[in-house]
C-alpha cells in the first residue's frame, strides 16, 4: 500500500508530525518512509551531543532548519561535572556552515559556547533567526553583539541562566536601526550594565516584542517607559523594581501596567522592594505563570497578598520563604496550578524559612491538576506523600528535594520508601522522579514495579545493595537516563544488563561502589557506549588499579565512538 | 499516624490506593506463577528483553535478608481486606533500617561525608556535601538578608537535624529563644511563634520577668513588699522610651535592638534576647553592621 503514495503525499501526511518522536517511529518503517521523512526534517532534537556527529546529521537530514543539543550530564549543574568536560558547539557550527546555511534555529543546552561559534553564526546563516542558550557558558558580550549586528531576521534571542562574562557592554546598541524583528528578548542573566536609551529604541521599533525579560540593570523608570512602548508584551522580567512607593515613577509604573493586559507570565524581580508589589495587582489576575524565585526578600506575607489574586495561575515558581501557611493560600487561590517549584531561599538553611510536608499536602489537596513539582523541602512524610499521590495521580515530574539528604519520616522516623511507592503507584504517567530522604532498596522495587512510564530518575544517598539499581534497570522499560551519587551501588549492578544502556541515553554514577576493573570489561563488551571516567584527583598516573572505586563514572550510547575533545582528567575507556 | 505496626484492617483510608479486586487478580497471580512481578525484577545476567528463564525465587525466600523480607511476609499479597498498598511492616522496617545502618557503617564514599554514624533514629548534622542540596550556582547567593554571611557557629549548629532531640527547635510549630535581664539572675524562655509579633513579645517580656524582677529589688533592698501593691509594668522596650530596652543577639553573633526590621527576618535570625537597661546603651551605636537605630514603633507587624 505504501508503495501507491506518491513522495510528495508522504511529505505532506509528514509535515503533521511534529514530535521528534514521532518522526523516528515514522522513519523506521520502511526505506521510502526513511528517504521522504529524512528530506523533511526540520527540526533535529539531539539529547547527547556525542551521540552522533555533526557530518552524520547533515547527511541524513540535509534540510534541518532548527537544532536543539545538550551536552553536559544534568549534574553538571551543581557542580559535580569539570568546566572543560566537554560540550563544544564550535564544530557543529562550523560543520553546519558549511553543509547546511539554512539553519534558522540553535538551541543549545549546558554547552560550552565560545565568542568564535557566535560569530560565526552570525555570519553563516543567512536566515537565522533564534538562538536560545541554557546553562552554557564560555561567551561574552562580545559574541551577543555579533549575534545583534549580523542576524538580520532575528526573532528570538533567549539567555537562560548562562554564566557570561560582560567585558564591554555594549552589544545591545550593536541591533541595527533596521531590526525590528525581535519577538522576544531575554537577559536576565547578564550580570552587567545595558545600555538603556538602546534597549528603549529596541523596543520601540521592534511592534512584535512579545517576551522580554530584563536583567537588573534596568531600573524601574526605565521599565516604565519600556511598558509604554510595548502594552503588547504577553511575557515579562521585570529587572529591578526598587523604588520608592511614594515617587512619581511609582506612579507611572502603575498607572502602565494596568495597560498592560495582555501579560500572562511575569518573572524577574531581581533586585525588590515589596511595598513596590502594588503596582502589579492589575495584571495578576491574567497571569498563567509567575516566577519569583529569583526575587529576594519578599516576606510571606507579601507573596501571599500577590499569589492570591492569581486565580488562573497554572505555573508558579517561588522561594520557600512562602511557608507552609502561604502554600495553602495559594492552594486555596490557584485551583489551576499545575507546576509548582519551591527553591529554597537559604541554602544553608540557618534561619527558619522553610516548607515542610504540610504546605505539600495543602497544595495537593487545593491543585488537582498538579503534574509537575520541584520542592525543597526541610522534612517529609510517608503519610503525606502517600496523601499527595492520592490526591494529584497526574503527575509527570515529581522532584522532591529534602535538606538532608538522608532525612526519614520526620514523624514515625521510617525510610521514606513507602512515600515515594505511592507517587509511583498512583502517578502512571509520571516521566521524571528525584527522590531523597532515607530510602533503602525497596523504593527502588517499587519503582521497578509501577514506573512505567519513568524516562528520567535521579537518586542521592539511597538504597542498600545492588538490588535497589537493578529493580531500576530491570523494571523502567522507558528509561533514558539514570543519575545516581553517593548511593551503595556495585560492579553487580552495572553489570546486570549491560544491553540495557543502549536503550537508554545515558547514566551517570559518582561515589557509588564501581570499580575500575568493572567500568573497562563493560566498555569492552560494548563498543557502542561510551564509558567515561572523570578523576579529578591523580590516579591517572601510571596503572590504575583495576579494584579502585571510581570517583565519576559517565556512559553514554553513541555512534560514533570516543569523542576526541576530551581533556587529561576524562578518560573513556 | 501511620504506625507501621497497625494491623492491616486498621489501615487508614490512605493507603487504600488501588481497588482490591486488581489485587486479588494479583494475588492470585502470584500465588500461581511463584510471583511474577518479582520475577520481572530478579537479577539476572541475559540478553535484554530476552526470555527471562525462571530462576527460582527460592533464593531470596530462603535468604534473611531484607528487603525480600518483604516477600515472604506475604501479608500484603494475601490478606486484602483494605486493599493496603504497602507492606505495613512493623519489624521488617526496623530491620530494613538497622541493614541499612550496617551498610552505611560500611559504605564511606571517598569525598563525601557520611553523616550517619549512630542509630536510624538520632541523626547527626551532615558536614557539608558538596552539591548538595542541588541548587544552581545561580541561585546560590540570592541576597535574602540573613543567608549571605554565615559564621561557621551557626553552620555547625543545625538543631532541625537532630531528630531524637526536643522538638522544640526542630519542630516549626515554636521557637522558644532564652531571654536574659539585667537585674535578675534566671533566664526564661520565650516562643515567637506563640508571640508572634512585636507587641506581643513585649507584653510576654513583661509577663515573664516582672514578678521576678520585683522579687530582686525586694531582696535587694531588704523591704517587704505585698504583691499585691502592684509590680511597676516593663514598658518601653522597643522604643527606648522605657527603664529597659530589648536587644537580641543574631545568628552572626551580633547585638541588635529590637524592632529594626520586620518580624519574619527578626524571628529567622534571633538567636538568645536581653534586656538591658537603657541607661546602658549608647544611643547611636559606632560599631555593627547594622547602625541600631531607635525605631519609634518603627517596623513592628
Amino acid at each position: 500500500m505504501v508503495n501507491y503514495f506518491p513522495e510528495e503525499v508522504l511529505e505532506h501526511v509528514f509535515s503533521f508530525l511534529t514530535s521528534h518522536r514521532d518522526r523516528n517511529a515514522v522513519s523506521l518503517v520502511c526505506k521510502s518512509w526513511y528517504n521522504v521523512e529524512r528530506f523533511s526534517r526540520g527540526k533535529v532534537f539531539i539529547g547527547n551531543c556525542y551521540a552522533i556527529s555533526p557530518e552524520r546529521l547533515i547527511s541524513r537530514f540535509p534540510r534541518v532548519r532548527s537544532l536543539t543539543l545538550k551536552g553536559k550530564p544534568h549534574f553538571a549543574d551543581f557542580n559535580l561535572v569539570l568546566h572543560d568536560w566537554g560540550g563544544y558547539v564550535y564544530p557543529w557550527i562550523e560543520a553546519m556552515a558549511k553543509g547546511c546555511t539554512n539553519l534558522e534555529e540553535l538551541r543549545l543546552k549546558r554547552m560550552l559556547v565560545s565568542d568564535a561559534s557566535l560569530e560565526l553564526i552570525a555570519k553563516s546563516f543567512p536566515n537565522f533567526k533564534s538562538l536560545v542558550l541554557v546553562s552554557c557558558e564560555g561567551f561574552t558580550t562580545d559574541g551577543l553583539a555579533a549575534i545583534a549586528s549580523n542576524c538580520r531576521f532575528l526573532r528570538e534571542l533567549d539567555l537562560q541562566e548562562n554564566e557570561v562574562e560582560d567585558p564591554r557592554g555594549q552589544w545591545l546598541s550593536c541591533f541595527p536601526d533596521s531590526c525590528t524583528s525581535l519577538a522576544s528578548l531575554n537577559f536576565a542573566c547578564l550580570k552587567g550594565e545595558v545600555n538603556l536609551a538602546a534597549l528603549e529604541r529596541l523596543v520601540a521599533r521592534c511592534r512584535n516584542l512579545k517576551s522580554l525579560r530584563l536583567n537588573h540593570a534596568v531600573p524601574p523608570d526605565v521599565l516604565q517607559k519600556i511598558l509604554a512602548r510595548a502594552p503588547q508584551l504577553v511575557d515579562l522580567g521585570a529587572g529591578s523594581f526598587v523604588h520608592d512607593p511614594e515617587s512619581e515613577t511609582y506612579n507611572k509604573l502603575k498607572n502602565v501596567m494596568q495597560k498592560c493586559t495582555s501579560i500572562r507570565s511575569l518573572s524577574g524581580f531581581l533586585d525588590v522592594n515589596a511595598r513596590c508589589l502594588p503596582a502589579i495587582y492589575p495584571i495578576c489576575i491574567n497571569l498563567s505563570s509567575l516566577n519569583l524565585s529569583y526575587a529576594p526578600g519578599i516576606y510571606s506575607k507579601e507573596l501571599v497578598k500577590l499569589i492570591r489574586k492569581c486565580k488562573k495561575l497554572q505555573c508558579l515558581w517561588i522561594l520557600d520563604t512562602i511557608g507552609d501557611k502561604g502554600l495553602s493560600v495559594v492552594a486555596s487561590a490557584c485551583k489551576e496550578l499545575q507546576e509548582l517549584r519551591v527553591f529554597k531561599s537559604d541554602p544553608n538553611d540557618v534561619g527558619n524559612a522553610a516548607v515542610t510536608e504540610e504546605g505539600l499536602v495543602a497544595i495537593s489537596a487545593g491543585c488537582p491538576n498538579l503534574n509537575s513539582l520541584l520542592y525543597f523541602c526541610r522534612q517529609m512524610t510517608n503519610t503525606a506523600l502517600i496523601t499527595v499521590a492520592k490526591n494529584c495521580p497526574n503527575f509527570i515530574r515529581f522532584r522532591l528535594c529534602t535538606l538532608d539528604p538522608i532525612t526519614p519520616d520526620a514523624v514515625t522516623m521510617q525510610p521514606l520508601d513507602n512515600g515515594f511507592g505511592a507517587i509511583v503507584q498512583s502517578c502512571k504517567g509520571l516521566k521524571r522522579l528525584s527522590v531523597s530522604g532515607l530510602l533503602t532498596d525497596q523504593v527502588f522495587l517499587y519503582i521497578g514495579m509501577y514506573a512505567e512510564q519513568l524516562e528520567m530518575l535521579s537518586i542521592a544517598f539511597a538504597g542498600n545493595s545492588d538490588k535497589g539499581m537493578v529493580y531500576v534497570l530491570n523494571g523502567c522499560k522507558k528509561l533514558k537516563k539514570l543519575e545516581i551519587r553517593d548511593s551503595p551501588f556495585g560492579n553487580m549492578a552495572l553489570l546486570a544488563d549491560t544491553g540495557k544502556y543502549e536503550t537508554m541515553r545515558s547514566l551517570w554514577m559518582s561515589s557509588c561502589k564501581v570499580t575500575f576493573g568493572a567500568c573497562k570489561s563493560l566498555a569492552e563488551k560494548m563498543p557502542r557506549l561510551n564509558v567515561e571516567i572523570i578523576n579529578e584527583g591523580d590516579e591517572m598516573e601510571g596503572g590504575s588499579d583495576d579494584r579502585q572505586n571510581v570517583e565519576k563514572m559517565y556512559l553514554y550510547r553513541t555512534l560514533v565512538g570516543p569523542r576526541k575533545d576530551a581533556p587529561d582528567s576524562v578518560w573513556t575507556l | 499516624m501511620e504506625g507501621y505496626s497497625r494491623k492491616v484492617m486498621g489501615c487508614p483510608q490512605l493507603l487504600d490506593l488501588i481497588p482490591k479486586e486488581e489485587w486479588q487478580v494479583k494475588s492470585a497471580e502470584e500465588t500461581s506463577h511463584g510471583l511474577s512481578e518479582e520475577k520481572k525484577l530478579e537479577l539476572r545476567l541475559g540478553p535484554p528483553g530476552g526470555d527471562w528463564t525462571i530462576k527460582q525465587v527460592n533464593g531470596p525466600k530462603n535468604e534473611s535478608p531484607l528487603p525480600f523480607g518483604y516477600f515472604t511476609n506475604t501479608t500484603p499479597w494475601k490478606h486484602q481486606t483494605k486493599g493496603t498498598v504497602y507492606p505495613l511492616m512493623g519489624k521488617e522496617s526496623c530491620r530494613t533500617v538497622e541493614l541499612q545502618d550496617a551498610e552505611k557503617k560500611a559504605f564511606s564514599p571517598a569525598n563525601t561525608a557520611v553523616p550517619n554514624s549512630g542509630s536510624a533514629q538520632k541523626r547527626t548534622a551532615p558536614a557539608p556535601v558538596v552539591g548538595w542540596p542541588p541548587v544552581r550556582s545561580s541561585r546560590k547567593n540570592l541576597a535574602n538578608g540573613n543567608s549571605s554571611k554565615l559564621s561557621s557557629e551557626s553552620q555547625s549548629v543545625v538543631p532541625n537535624k537532630d531528630f531524637s532531640k526536643k522538638p522544640i527547635e526542630s519542630c516549626p510549630k515554636s521557637k522558644f529563644v532564652k531571654i536574659n535581664m539585667d537585674g535578675v539572675p534566671i533566664g526564661r524562655k520565650v516562643d515567637l511563634k506563640a508571640n508572634d509579633s512585636y507587641d506581643k513579645l513585649s507584653s510576654a517580656v513583661d509577663e515573664l520577668f516582672r514578678g521576678l524582677l520585683a522579687a530582686q529589688s525586694d531582696s535587694s533592698t531588704n523591704c517587704i513588699k505585698n504583691e499585691e501593691e502592684g509590680q511597676k509594668a516593663i514598658s518601653g522596650l522597643l522604643d527606648g522610651s522605657g527603664e529597659y530596652t530589648l536587644v537580641y543577639e543574631d545568628n552572626e553573633g551580633d547585638k541588635m535592638l529590637v524592632g529594626d526590621v520586620p518580624w519574619d527576618m527578626f524571628v529567622s535570625t534571633v538567636k538568645r534576647l536581653r534586656v538591658l537597661k537603657s541607661s546602658e546603651i549608647p544611643m547611636l551605636s559606632p560599631g555593627g553592621s547594622k547602625p541600631g537605630k531607635l525605631s519609634l514603633n518603627g517596623s513592628m507587624k
